[in-house]
């Protein structure tokens, strides 16, 4: 049994948690309050592939699967739960 | 990242799941005489070879090093039948675990190879009346004499105290530097000067007792590593072997949760069987949850043990303290699903009942682990804006 994550992965959760933290977060609360929603978030998040984990990749989707897809929510709800929303569920 | 298990651990499980089958029989009723069937537990635990595992390879153990995961493995499976064979097993780990740690080469060669065996039985002697958690509060003393010491003092709560042969004792041979001067020590059963004062009845019974040291004499090559290290073997040695007493919480949870779901669907009230009961399927399925994140959590802390992970301390700290809270919710929910017939004396609920309880206390007690939890929690840098 391996607890660690393997290095693919590891990468994963860094990316995200480095997106999340450059430019998720500092954003968030003038979101909040200005109930405002930046929709070039999303067009990068998609270039990363953060939505492409559930998704094989002959539809071009990258198949990383559910530990990849939930590290990627997991580093987002931290920062900003309205945009972890879009990381989409099969 | 892969949960599945390693290709020896489910031959390791069988093994001992098949050891308790025929060894244990109902084990509903409590042992006529406790220090014999304590004694005919640990010799056969030795002479089927699992006692083996809390030894290295070199002096008789299954494993080139003592693997937290296998003990793990045998502690679940051996409380999911008796919490004596468990008690046996785990005790005779920390009484050998300080020798394998810090024993020379001629020490271990001398005392590992028949505790392996089960031939002789080890207890770990730290606690006193007025030292439990408070390590540095230790007051037995051990003063220098003509090549060896003297101890005087008193130790209390020592598992297998009366029928050990080997003691590994913490005492002090520098009071004014308190825990720092802390030195250990493999004191013989048979030596002068040495006795047990008293032997203490249990919830849960097993062997234990008090020791008492009146001018007890020990040669200079039973000090246990140098002067002034017995904390760190000490630390060290309930460190490693603490997630196992997380395993024996799972066991022993397991056990309840089985017992619950058989008695749920068999018992019939209304009608119908308790397991049609709404109430009733959340109670299971609360307990099955929990059941789940306890063996995660020892699997993953044996594991981080085992490839010396940094972090190894805290995740055996969070183990040992969710495993041991949560076994004591599921037997708790399970004997409220068994409803009187759980509380009649022999029940097996009314046994998982009374040893689940102290888990929750020895070998660093639930609150003792929040500490460790959060001192790790807050060390280092402070987090902007706090």
């Amino acid at each position: 049994m391996d607890f660690e994550l393997p290095a693919e992965l590891a990468e994963v959760q860094k990316l995200a948690r480095d997106f999340s933290e450059k430019e998720i977060a500092p954003g968030a609360a003038k979101d909040d309050k200005e109930h405002t929603f930046r929709k070039d978030l999303v067009a990068k998040m998609g270039t990363l592939g953060f939505f492409g984990c559930l998704i094989p990749e002959q539809y071009d989707g990258n198949d990383l699967g559910f530990l990849a897809h939930a590290l990627i929510s997991e580093e987002i709800a931290r920062v900003h739960s309205p945009i972890r929303v879009l990381v989409p569920r099969r | 990242m892969d949960y599945s298990f390693d290709k020896e651990e489910p031959t390791l499980r069988r093994q001992v799941h098949a050891w308790v089958k025929s060894n244990l029989g109902a084990g509903e009723d409590g042992p006529l005489n406790l220090e014999s069937e304590a004694c005919r537990l640990a010799k056969r635990l030795g002479q089927d070879g699992l006692m083996a595992y809390v030894v290295p390879g070199k002096f008789g153990g299954v494993r080139e090093t003592i693997s937290a995961r296998d003990l793990c493995v045998i502690r679940e499976e051996l409380a999911w039948g008796s919490a004596l064979a468990d008690v046996m097993f785990g005790v005779q780990a920390l009484g050998s675990y300080p020798i394998a740690l810090a024993g020379s080469e001629e020490q271990q060669r001398h005392y590992l190879p028949p505790l392996a065996k089960g031939e002789k039985l080890a207890a770990f002697a730290l606690t006193e009346p007025n030292a439990g958690s408070d390590v540095s509060a230790i007051s037995t003393r051990a003063l220098r004499d003509t090549n060896g010491y003297r101890l005087n003092g008193v130790k209390h709560f020592i598992s297998n105290a009366g029928i050990a042969h080997t003691y590994v004792v913490f005492a002090s041979t520098q009071p004014e530097t308190k825990a720092k001067g802390l030195s250990a020590f493999i004191v013989e059963s048979d030596s002068a000067g040495f006795s047990v004062k008293e032997k203490t009845p249990l919830l849960s019974p097993h062997p234990l007792g008090a020791l008492a040291f009146d001018d007890c004499f020990v040669p200079q090559h039973r000090r246990l590593g140098g002067e002034g290290e017995g904390l760190k073997i000490a630390l060290h040695t309930l460190d490693t072997l603490r997630c196992t007493v997380g395993a024996a919480a799972v066991g022993f949870a397991r056990r309840a949760l089985e017992e619950a779901v058989a008695y749920s669907r068999n018992r019939r009230q209304f009608g119908r069987a308790l397991a049609d009961f709404q109430g009733i399927q959340f109670k299971l399925a609360d307990m099955a949850t929990e059941l789940e994140g306890a063996r995660l959590l020892v699997d993953q802390a044996a594991s981080m043990k085992d490839h010396h992970h940094q972090e190894a301390p805290v995740k055996v700290s969070m183990a040992k303290l969710f495993a041991t809270e949560a076994a004591q919710r599921i037997v708790d929910q399970s004997l409220q699903i068994h409803g009187a017939n759980g509380v009649i004396a022999g029940n097996i609920l009314e046994r998982l009942y009374r040893d689940v309880r102290a888990l929750r206390i020895y070998e660093g007690t639930s609150e003792i682990q929040r500490l460790i939890i959060s001192k790790h929690l807050l060390k280092g840098e402070q987090p902007d804006g706090l």
